[in-house]
This record gives structure tokens, sequence and C-alpha cells, in this order.
């Protein structure tokens, strides 16, 4: 029913419009236009393209499609240039297959894209609509998979383009000069053929040419192999490595460069890795060896390309680390703390060079330096002693005319070794000793050196490392505050110190590496009494405390005076102080006489001397009757007082032999004569410990590491409450670790002792776990 | 590789900021456009400017022949391409171009929007194609909508499987993405179908009064066709036996064949077959296809047989056994004639007795007055058909449709058909639906 408004002429226009929609289409209509796009598409083909209008073809196809005869069109289309590549491109490359090859292929390759894209537009409309709808190949698609199915992979086009190819790579392998654009051109074309993939470069021309070359290269390993030298090897790879990369990256597919890469080094480099670098005279070892570091760092570069290269190469760095770490820490006559360290440092100086110069900085050839150092520096059971030397050694005052900031430098290479050490805590009783000597005979180069260290030791293990070595230095300086309220007090009430210049310091017991039982010694009259005065001083300021005389780390001075060749003895007055632990003392007094001297000397050293003030000659049992100095400390001193060098000889002793018996008798020697007024006498056996004493050393190491694992272990219990054996272990291992290493054995036995104390308790059901007992 | 030479770098474009519309300035292409050689336009335009879209850059390329003359204007001398482009409406192409130049094209009437939407669908303007399908979206009335639906329709015509793709009348307006040629076919032809669905709706919903219309004599077959297949369409069947009577006097008429049933028959083909009889009142059926001589006499018998039982059946409300019944009871009877013509009637026989939107609203209608609750069913089976139709679209697009989807769209059919008269048949249905749409959009 039509709308009566509108008027009659609309209604006419109206019908006639809905005429314009012809809903069928004559079959021959349809014939026609198919053939005149069958005639136009062939015309393109034919590069006659020029002739046609574009907008006459558009619209038929259109039509064509809309009128539900797309598939017609896109099984027509299909039939066409199938067509047209089987009886002319497909004859045109198969006349050419020996001659002009590639050229005609690439032409012919060119003159089916245009006209493909020629085609694609004049059928856009079915290659939009017909195509999406139906899931078929666009009309570029199209193309491509018949060029490549009926021309590119037909029969031999395809292996003799293979051949073709392969072949024009060998030669220019070998030295020849190819036609590159010929190769890039059928690359890029097989590529574009692949179609969203590279399936069909992959399989015509990658796969073979990767065989190809690895067989190639297998060849030319063994040819390189036998000119028997690593660094002319690895020049070779590099250069074919760089050689197959350009070639990939110039003109055949980008994506070929990786994978020919590795093939290259998978041949080269992967299959003789390990016959490169023990190559004997010319492999790792000879290069560090003879610090080939250019060498080194282009085999660190191939190396690094494959997959466990660098492990290899580690390998066998690590061995030749190992063998000249082992050989430098071998214990034997001459070993000298010094020299052990030094040479320790040298070698990590050397690898480390290599490591930033040759490799970069790696990340594993790091690790593995480091834990090689770790390995033979812990052979040694006296590397943490010789450490604690050798920094003494640099800390003492007045050696080698080195700058502080050389020293520095020195302690910073002192500090990686420690790093690799495992037993801190044995580094630790060393190191305080020897702090304590050089703090209390006055030895040490600067407060700020020592402290400096203590700072680097406490970044590298914790304050709890410190905080002892950190309290000795605190005694120190009140110590001299107190001294100086000492000389106040004496100069104020005019307390009568006998002569003696008294200093002492007063040092907290369990900072110092003090002998659990003081020795006993008979001070001199006068210095006791000038100590007396100090103790009573002290006391009166801080009641409850206890001072005990050490007399171990002392030192005097002596004023002595020698009668030429004739017998007199030279006679010291002195003084000695003590407090709580150790105390060193100098004295000073008077004597006339022709020759004077000062003699520095130690405490006990000071308490013989004094003795020959009274009579001329004394035995080895007078003096220790008399002195009750320990047999050790007396031998010591007494050794170096009269068998020391010729200018420090103070005493004779008779009969002239080295070895000390009871009944053998000193006396003072007249004939003393020394360049220098203050003399002086250095102690026997400075340098290391002899071995009795390092067993002892020992034993209280591992007291002590009783001790904490017992602490370590009550720690962790109170935090967990319960827990199962072997985690315990693990626990106390990993909290211990930046001290020592505790065996599991050792812990074993605390966690027994634990229960037996009942700190711990067995749980009843499983008697791995253990239960905290609060 | 030279894979798209259709769309020229962007900064080509930006270049030439002050070319116009209309401006003969730096203009170096002419189209002559019209639908017949007496009735061309000639449209000045940039080539910079066309040669932002595919179909055009092809057609400017060197590659084809085109006509140059040479010509003085305010530039100088210099050489013009001339193209000519039938096939579409001189104005409809300058609002091609309007649209290229980002000027505001006019689509005021629903012809010059329809031209419009002919010449934007022939070049891929996916963007303007929309801009059209909206505008006429608006305009669709009863005195247009079968021109519409007829323009509409031609141009959806190479989609395949159309009929199902229709079927869902509540598709929503498609997205489209700009920018991207490859796709532009595609986007296209669903702007267009989504038009189609709309005039279907419309149709549907004003089924008797589209059928009355003079229009409805002009359509071409299959028009007439993809209008009366439809379930949905609201009318009685006695309105489209005479608008299908109406259709074929016209149709005699301009084929020049004689005003004979034997002759309306002839052009009627298979169209015959889309009246639903079996949905007829025995009364109705008398006074319209018998009475008309269009039907043969034994299939006037045949017809007539099933009409009555199921008439008599509707009355006794036994409903539940009826279809099967009826269909077992007369899928004999024609056995025994064993001619060409009732073989056909019979392949016709399920289509017969489905009911379209209007018969089965009656007989919810009746249904209601016995029973309650069946707004609650009809509402579920409208739900249901919804859901299945929502199912077709991805076939459509090319998808096989596996035998389990098949037999589920199958079963749907038969729930369809016997749904309205067995309320278990109805709830089985549904639960079925629940189920598609489980295993379509989860």
């Amino acid at each position: 029913m039509m709308n009566s408004s509108k008027p009659g002429m609309q209604k006419k226009e109206g019908k006639m419009r809905i005429r314009a929609f012809p809903m069928t289409m004559d079959e021959k209509y349809v014939e026609n236009i198919w053939s005149l796009l069958k005639s136009a598409i062939q015309e393109i083909q034919k590069k006659n393209n020029s002739g046609l209008s574009f907008e006459e073809l558009y619209r038929n196809a259109y039509t064509m499609v809309l009128h539900k005869h797309g598939e017609r069109l896109y099984t027509g289309l299909k039939e066409v240039v199938t067509q047209h590549l089987e009886t002319k491109v497909r004859e045109d490359v198969l006349r050419s297959l020996h001659n002009n090859f590639l050229q005609v292929l690439n032409q012919a390759w060119n003159d089916h894209q245009t006209s493909m894209v020629m085609i694609r537009d004049i059928l856009m409309y079915m290659d939009r609509v017909y195509v999406q709808q139906n899931n078929v190949d666009n009309v570029y698609n199209l193309g491509l998979i018949i060029f490549r199915d009926q021309v590119v992979r037909y029969g031999n086009i395809r292996d003799h383009l293979r051949e073709t190819l392969l072949d024009m790579v060998m030669r220019e392998r070998r030295g020849e000069v190819v036609d590159r654009l010929a190769i890039k051109n059928a690359c890029q074309m097989l590529m574009i053929l692949s179609i969203e993939g590279r399936t069909v470069y992959e399989e015509d021309f990658e796969r073979p040419f990767l065989q190809q070359s690895a067989e190639f290269y297998k060849l030319e390993s063994q040819k390189f192999l036998a000119e028997n030298s690593a660094s002319v090897y690895i020049k070779k790879v590099e250069q074919r490595i760089n050689e197959e990369a350009e070639r990939a990256k110039h003109y055949l597919d980008e994506s070929t460069e990786s994978r020919i890469v590795e093939v290259v080094e998978d041949e080269l480099i992967k299959k003789h890795m390990r016959t490169i670098v023990e190559m004997e005279n010319s492999g790792v070892v000879h290069m560090l060896k003879y610090h080939k570091t250019e060498d080194l760092a282009c085999m660190y570069k191939l190396f690094s390309r494959v997959q466990d290269g660098l492990k290899t190469m580690a390998e066998c760095i690590s061995r030749y680390l190992r063998e000249q770490g082992k050989a430098l820490v071998r214990e034997d006559e001459g070993t000298n703390a010094i020299t052990f360290v030094q040479n320790l440092l040298d070698l990590k100086d050397r690898f480390d060079l290599f490591l930033n110069n040759s490799f970069n900085n790696d990340k594993t050839f790091k690790q593995t330096i480091a834990s090689d150092f770790e390995h033979f520096l812990n052979l040694n059971n006296k590397s943490p002693e010789y450490l604690s030397l050798f920094i003494d050694d640099k800390l003492k005052k007045g050696v080698k005319g080195m700058s502080e900031q050389e020293i520095e430098t020195v302690l910073d290479k002192t500090m990686v070794l420690f790093r690799f050490l495992l037993e801190k805590d044995v580094f630790e009783r060393y190191y305080k000793q020897h702090l304590a000597k050089r703090l209390l005979l006055n030895k040490s180069v600067s407060d700020d050196s020592e402290k400096n260290m203590i700072s680097k030791l406490k970044t590298e293990c914790g304050c709890q490392f410190t905080t002892k070595l950190e309290g000795m230095f605190k005694d120190m300086t009140v110590s001299n505050t107190i001294m100086e309220e000492f000389k106040d007090h004496v100069n104020s009430t005019g307390v009568n110190l006998y002569g003696v210049d008294l200093s002492v310091r007063v040092l907290t017991t369990g900072f110092w590496p003090t002998q659990s039982a003081t020795p006993k010694c008979t001070i001199p009259s006068a210095p006791r009494n000038a100590f007396d005065a100090f103790k009573r001083f002290y006391l009166a300021k801080h009641s409850g405390r206890q001072l005990t005389l050490n007399p171990q780390l002392g030192s005097a001075d002596l004023n002595a005076v020698f009668y030429g060749p004739k017998r007199e003895d030279g006679e010291g007055k002195d003084g000695a102080s003590s407090s709580t632990s150790i105390l060193s003392c100098q004295t000073s007094s008077q004597k006339l006489g022709p020759r004077k001297h000062i003699i520095q000397v130690s405490t006990y050293q000071m308490c013989i001397l004094v003795l020959f003030n009274n009579r001329d000659r004394l035995t080895y049992e007078e003096i220790q009757n008399e002195t009750d100095i320990p047999e050790k400390d007396l031998i010591r001193a007494l050794q170096s007082l009269a068998l020391g060098k010729a200018t420090q000889r103070v005493l004779l002793k008779s009969p002239k032999v080295k070895d000390i018996e009871p009944s053998h008798q000193f006396f003072v020697n007249d004939s003393f004569t020394s360049k220098l007024h203050r003399v002086k006498i250095q102690t026997v056996a400075a340098k290391g410990e002899s071995e009795p004493e390092r067993k002892e050393t020992r034993n209280k190491v591992d007291e002590d590491r009783k001790h904490e694992i017992e602490a370590a272990i009550v720690r962790i219990m109170k935090a967990r409450k319960r827990l199962p054996h072997a985690n315990l272990v693990a626990e106390v291992t990993e909290q211990l670790k930046t001290r020592f290493l505790p065996s599991p054995v050792v812990i074993k036995k605390r966690i027994e002792g634990l229960i037996e104390r009942e700190y711990l308790a067995r749980t009843q059901d499983d008697r791995k776990v253990y239960t905290y007992v609060a | 590789m030279y894979l798209e030479p259709s769309a020229p770098p962007l900064t080509e474009l930006l270049k030439d900021e002050d070319v116009h519309y209309n401006c003969e300035n730096g203009c170096d292409v002419e189209i002559l456009v019209g639908k017949s050689n007496d009735d061309l336009m000639r449209i000045p335009v940039h080539s910079c400017k066309l040669k932002a879209y595919p179909v055009f850059a092809a057609m400017l390329s060197d590659k084809y022949n085109i006509t140059e003359k040479e010509c003085n204007n305010s530039n100088g001398y210099s050489k013009l391409k001339q193209i000519r482009v039938c096939n579409v409406d001189g104005k409809a192409f300058d609002n091609l171009m309007k649209f290229i130049y980002k000027k505001p094209v006019n689509l005021q009437s629903p012809e010059m929007a329809i031209e419009t939407l002919k010449a934007a669908h022939q070049f891929l303007f996916p963007e303007l194609v929309f801009a059209c399908v909206k505008q006429l979206n608006q305009m669709i009335s009863l005195s247009n909508v079968l021109y519409i639906f007829a323009s509409v329709h031609y141009l959806c015509n190479d989609l395949k499987d159309l009929e199902d793709l229709t079927r869902n009348v509540c598709m929503p307006l498609p997205k489209w993405s700009r920018d991207n040629h490859l796709s532009a076919g595609l986007e296209v032809k669903k702007l267009c179908l989504w038009l189609l669905c709309q005039c279907l709706a419309f149709i549907d919903v004003h089924g008797a009064k589209v059928l009355e219309s003079d229009e409805m004599e002009e359509l071409d077959r299959p028009y007439v066709r993809a209008l009366l297949r439809r379930d949905s369409l609201d009318v009685s069947e006695s309105a489209v036996f005479s608008a299908l009577v109406r259709w074929a006097e016209t149709e005699c008429k301009r084929r020049h064949l004689p005003l004979t049933p034997e002759s309306k028959r002839l052009v009627l083909h298979d169209l015959i077959y889309f009246v639903r009889y079996f949905q007829m009142a025995p009364l109705e059926f008398k006074t319209g296809p018998e009475e008309s001589g269009l039907l043969k006499q034994e299939e006037v018998e045949m017809i007539k047989n099933v009409i009555m039982r199921r008439h008599s059946h509707r009355r006794l409300s036994c409903s539940s056994t009826c279809c099967s019944k009826v269909k077992q009871n007369n899928l004999s009877e024609p056995n025994n004639n064993s001619n060409e013509l009732v073989n056909q009637l019979k392949s016709h026989w399920d289509y017969f007795s489905r009911p379209r939107c209007n018969s089965l609203n009656a007989e919810i209608g009746n249904k209601k007055k016995n029973s309650s609750g069946w707004n609650a069913h009809q509402f579920k089976l409208r739900k249901v058909g919804f859901l299945i139709k929502r199912i077709c679209l991805p076939c459509a697009y090319g998808k096989n449709m596996t035998s389990h989807e098949e037999q589920m769209i199958k079963d749907k059919e038969l729930a369809k058909v016997a749904g309205p008269r067995k309320e278990s048949t109805i709830s089985v249905a549904f639960d079925f639906s629940l189920r598609v749409f489980a295993f379509f959009f989860d």
C-alpha cells in the first residue's frame, strides 16, 4: 500500500527504481564478461597492458562477483595464471638451465610479480570480498603459490636452482668473484614464495646450504688444526665467522646469519674446543704463561659464542691456576710469610689482569678464579697466620719506605685474599696478637692506618668480628688519659717514683690476647714501687678493680755504661709497670762511664740485666731463681741478650754454645760497642710462631670454636624452638660461614653437649628432631 | 616488495593540504561519470587525494590506458587525465568525492542515499557505507522499504548463506576498523547485511501492509522469495496467497503471457510453495487457493485433507500427538500416487505446517485461555529463536559446521515445529538452547 500523500509521479519512479536491480544474469552475459577479463589478464601477462581500461575491468569483475560468480572468476584466474606459467614461463626457464639461469629466472619472477599486482588490482573487489569470505588464498598469494609449484619447484628447476646457489657460495668461499646480486634476488624470491614464513627458502636453499657449509668447515677445521697453533686457529675461525656473517647479511636472507654462524661455530669451535684449549705450546696454558693477553681475549670472544665454550676455557685456566697456587702455598724450609702472601698477591694481580683485559670481566671466570684461590689458599693451614703477619709487616713502623697510599692499596689487595680465607677466626686470633704487639710496643705506622684496616675487616665480617679490636684501641686512649692524670697527681702530691719514668697501659681483660695465667715475674724494687704508686692511684679512682702486672709485652729503657774492653759492668736502673693485663715501662737512670748507651729491652730482659748490678756472673739457674721468669720466656730473653747480633750482645755466655743449660754462666759484655747511642735489643724469633706455640694457638681456636658453635646452636634453637638435625646443622654452618667452616661432626658433638646440659632435648617421637628447653 | 601499490605515503597527502573539493586549481584528473553516455557529469579531482584509496590508486596508475588531454587553466599548460566511470550515478559519485575531500555528504533522499551506498560499495569505502546505512535505516518507511530492501539485497547478493545470515534481525550495527584497506570488502558487506536485516525486521512487523503495496508487484522473483520464506513475517497466509496472485498477474503482463492459471503457475515457479497452506482455515483455503485454480486438483485434495484433520484435532484440543499423526497419515497417502508434482509437494510438507509469527501468536493466544504461564514460555521460545540465529552467523563466514551443530539446529527446528502444541517439548527445546549457548559463547 502506497502512502497516499506521495504523488503519483513518485510512485512511478519507485517502481522503476526497484526494477533496476536485476537478480539474475544472463549466462551469455557472464561468459562475455569472463572472456573480457580473461583476455585482459592474458594481455597483462604479455605486458600489453597499456590499452586496458581499469574502470571497465574493475566494474566487470565487481558485477561478476556480485552476481555470485566469484568462484568462477577465481578458478578462471587460477587456470589462466597456471597456464601462462606452465606454457610460457616454465619453458623459458627450462631452456635457460645452463645459460643465464638465474638471470632468466629472476626476470620471470619480476614479470610475474608485476603482472600479479596488476591482476590483483583489477580483481580487487573479488580479492577483498570473495576471497575473504571463502577463506581462500588472496590473488597475490595465489600467484605466488602457482609460481612456486609450477616454476621454482618444478622438477629439475628446483634442483638446478639449489645446485647453482650452493655452487656460487662455494666458489666465493674459495675466493672467486660471483654475481652476488643474482644470489640475493634468488634468496629474496624464495623468501617471498614462502608466504608468511620461510619454509620454501628453508627447504629449497637454507637447509642444504647449512649442510654443505657444515661439511666444508669440517674439512676446514682439520686443515686448521694441522697447523697446530691455537692462536692462528682462533684468528682463522674469527675471520671465517665474519665472512659468513657478512655473506648472510649481504646477499642471503638475514635470518640465515645466526644459523650459518652457528654452523661455523659448531664445526670450528665446539667440536674442537678441548683440543684448542689444551694445545701444547700454544693453548690456554701457553698463553697464560707468556701473557698473551690479546690471544686470550680473542679466544674468549670466540668461545663465548658457543655453549660450554667458556666453561671449557675456565676449566683449563682453573687447572693451571690451581697448579700455580699449590706450588706457592707449599710449606718448605724457607717459607716466609711476607713472600708467601706477596706471591699470592702477584698471582692474583696477574689473573686479574687477564680477567680485565682478556675476559671482559666475565662472571664465570671471576668465579672460577675466586674459587681456585679459595681452594689453594686454604690448603695451607698457616695461611691465616701468614696473612696477619703480612699485614703486620705493612703496618709496622718504619718499613720499606712505602707511602700510606701504597700501603693502603696493598692492604686492599690483601683483603681480597682474606675473603678467600675459610678460617677467619684463626686469622682474627693472630691479628689480635700482632695488633697488641704493635700497639703496646708502639710499632704502629699510624692509628689511621690501623683503624682503616679494622674498618676493612668490619665491612668484610661485620662488627662482631672487630669489637675486640676496637676495644683494644679504646684501652690505648683511655690509658693515655690516665697516665696524664697520674703525672699531674705525681707532680702535685710528690709521690716518690724512685726515679722511674713510669708509663702504664690499663688493658681490659678479654680484649687482649693474654695467656690466661699471668706468668710470674719478680720485678726489681724500683720499678715495682713506682708501679705500686700507680696502683694505689688507679684503685683510688676505680674502686673494685683489680690490676695485675703482665710483663710479657712491656718494655724498658736502661742507661748502661760499658768500661771498655776491661771488665766492668754496665748497670741500669729501671722501672716497670703493669696493669690488669700487660704493661710496658720505660725507665731511665744515670751511670757514669766511658761509653754510655741507652738499651731498649723487654720487661723480662730488664729484670735479668738489673741482676748484674749486684753480681758479676750468674748461672742460668740463678737467674731463673731470682727472677721467676717462665723458662720459655727466659730462654728467649737470654738468647736475644747473649746470642743476638754482635752489636746487640750486652751479655756474654760461657761456654759459647747456642743451647742454654742450667749451669751455663752469663756475664756483662764490657767490650760492648755500638755506633748508636740508643740500642734496641731485638727479640729472637719475632717472625712467626714456633711449632708448639702454633699448636697452642690451634687448641685455643678450637676451644673458641666450640663456644661459638654452641652459641650459634642456642641462638638458632631459641628462635626456632623445634628443628630437625639436618636443618640445624645447615643453619649453624650458614651462620658461622663468615668465621670458619664447622664440620658436621663437631656440631653434632656440641649438640650432644647441649643436650647433656639440658639446653636442648630430643623429641619423643623423632630422635632426630630437637626442641629448645627454655 | 611492492605489495601495496595503491596507498601513497601519508606525507605526500599532507603536502596537498591546499587542494579543495570542486577546485580546478591543481586538478589533474577529470572524471566523467554517469549511467549512460547522455547523462555524464564532469568532476574535477586531484590525484593526490584519490590515491589514498586502493581502487582509485590502481585506476590512476600509468599501467592502464588513460586518455590524457592537454589543457590551459590558471596554472598554465598542464596535462589532464580523463577517466570514464560507467555504472555509477553522477551525483552519487560526487558524494563519494565529497567524502574523499572530507566535505559533508548530502544523503537527504533515500534515492540519493541508495545511489551513494552503491558507489561506496563498489569502490569499497566502509566509512561512507556506514554513513549511508545509518541514514537509510532512519529513513525506512512503508513507502520505501521494498525499494531499500531490493537495493540492499542486491548488494548483499554475493554473500554466502544469505538466508541464514538474515534470519537474525536483531544483529547489532557492526563496527569496522578504519584504515584497514584489506578488510574493507568484508566491512562493507557486513554493513549492508545489517541494513538488509533492518529492512526485513521492518517488513516482518508490517507484513500485511507491505504485501498489499504496489511495489510488491515490482519485485524480482528472488526478492519475493526472500520475503515470503520468512517465518517471522507477520501476515496471514491468505494475504500471502493473494499477494502472490497479484505478483503473478503483473509478471505475466511483463512477460507478455496470457493471464491463465497455467501461465501464472509458470511464472510463480516454486513461489507457490511458500504459502503455508496447513496454517489456513478450511474456509480460507477454499476461497483462496482452491478457487484460484493455481493448484492442481491432486494438490488441493492432499492439502485440504491435512487442513481438515488438523482443524478437527485442534477443536478437540488433542494437540499432543497431532503433528506427528498428521504427518504420518499424510505421508502414506501421497505415496500412492507417485507423480512428480506430489513428490515436490511432499518435499514442502514440513514447510507448509510451519506457522508464521502471526499464526503462532494466535495459537498461543488460544492456549492462554486454557493454561496460565504461557507468556513465560512464549518469551523463552523467542529467546530460543534468537539464540539459534546467532549461532548461524559464524557458519556463514566459511566455518564448517560440525555434524553436532547441524544436528542441534535441526533439532531446534523440530522443537519449534512441535513447540506450540506440547509443553514438554518446549521445555526440552529451551534446555537445548541453553546448552548451545554455553557451547558457543562461554
